[in-house]
């Protein structure tokens, strides 16, 4: 009983703010309970089990239709001297082109849609949470991890056509290749474990961020309960702002980086640190970043 | 009930060590990067773009940590219902 109390607490104090873990928080613990108590879990929770598959599905919906929505009505009317909301289209494609081709270097304005659409689907993904009632997709480890695996095939798929499916498996063997049976398996290991990174660190990121709101939520509640409201979690939310941009920036930056090692590989064992050299210096001339 | 008392004690202390070195390294980050903006007052935009990346990449093994911390929390007994369960069933 005690726990179930916490829950409504939380539910309670987290009611008139963003509470996008609520739900999942409550699960967790039911979980964790059922499976203690009688030994043979029902429903046991596990990392990144969707709490209500239609809630997830359904806000993941509304921010691609926002998305769409809004490049429907910034090229509707096109004109020559833009204005109103086909401008701001306008300055995102034009600052999304300066951002990839500053990264991948010329050429790189064939790689914009997907960089540009995975940096603003992660950026409203992560920012409709604030909208009270709506959670944000992006603090569960499916969407993230489908967002990764994107991410991973695609590279896959750029580096075989850009270098051939010889130079592709070459790329692997290391720059001697005396040393290419020791250096397989440590870059295909490498390869493999970039989509989970990505994932872990979206989600790790927007899901703890979820759960310190909670957490402060619920104790803003406990400590005096005469007062309903009392906003401890309120710099939290704050910098969740600051924090939604920053993993938004740093998912697409890492796609744009993997694309362009993929391209570019003149000299095998310099090449992560071209690409990752070349993706600092450029990043500021976009001005996405100030 | 000691596997529970050390996943307990794992789970409260595993989060702060992490913390602990997370600190350090983005101290240092910091440190080095308001080091050079003072040097080079003109590069302010590309050290704070490459610093922000650094410590994403930093924070990011902190997250790790707290998301294991999570993954490892459904097994803990939940409230005090649970624990006498456990030791009426015998379990030590």
């Amino acid at each position: 009983m005690p726990h179930d109390q916490a829950i409504q607490i939380a539910q309670a104090g987290a009611a008139d703010t963003p509470s996008r873990l609520s739900a999942q928080e409550e699960t967790g613990t039911h979980a964790g309970a059922t499976h203690a108590s009688e030994g043979q879990p029902e429903h046991e929770y596990k990392l990144g089990d969707i709490p209500a598959p239609g809630m997830l599905f359904a806000n993941a919906l509304l921010v691609a239709i926002l998305m769409v929505a809004f490049a429907t009505a910034a090229t509707r009317k096109m004109k020559e001297i833009p204005e109103g909301i086909q401008n701001l289209g306008e300055f995102i494609v034009e600052s999304m082109v300066n951002f990839t081709v500053g990264i991948i270097g010329p050429g790189g304005e064939k790689y914009t849609p997907l960089v540009g659409t995975l940096f603003f689907f992660i950026l409203i993904s992560n920012l409709i949470a604030n909208i009270p009632g709506l959670h944000s997709p992006t603090a569960n480890l499916s969407t993230t991890l489908a967002l990764g695996l994107i991410v991973f095939f695609y590279t896959q798929y750029v580096g075989i056509r850009s270098k051939g499916l010889g130079g592709y498996i070459k790329h692997f063997m290391g720059p001697m290749p005396a040393l290419s049976p020791l250096l397989f398996p440590v870059e295909v290991i490498s390869e493999i474990v970039k989509p989970f990174t990505l994932a872990m660190r979206l989600f790790g990121n927007i899901f703890g961020e979820d759960t310190v709101i909670v957490v402060l939520a619920t104790l803003g509640v406990s400590i005096l309960p005469k007062i309903p409201i009392i906003p401890v979690q309120f710099p939290i939310l704050v910098l969740g702002l600051l924090t939604s941009f920053v993993q938004a920036l740093v998912f697409s930056l890492l796609t744009a980086i993997y694309i362009s090692l993929q391209l570019h590989h003149d000299s095998d064992d310099e090449g992560h640190d071209h690409g990752t050299v070349q993706g600092h210096t450029t990043i500021e001339k976009s001005g996405t970043v100030s | 009930m000691i596997y529970f008392g050390l996943l307990a004690l794992a789970l409260g202390l595993g989060l702060p060590i992490a913390v602990i070195g997370g600190g350090l390294g983005q101290g240092k980050a910091a440190a080095a990067a308001l080091e050079g903006m003072a040097r080079q007052p003109e590069a302010i935009g590309r050290i704070q773009t490459a610093m922000i990346l650094a410590l994403a990449f930093i924070e990011s093994l902190v997250i790790f940590c707290f998301v294991f911390l999570f993954l490892l929390k459904g097994s803990l007994p939940s409230g005090t219902d649970e624990i006498l369960k456990l030791l009426k069933a015998g379990i030590r």
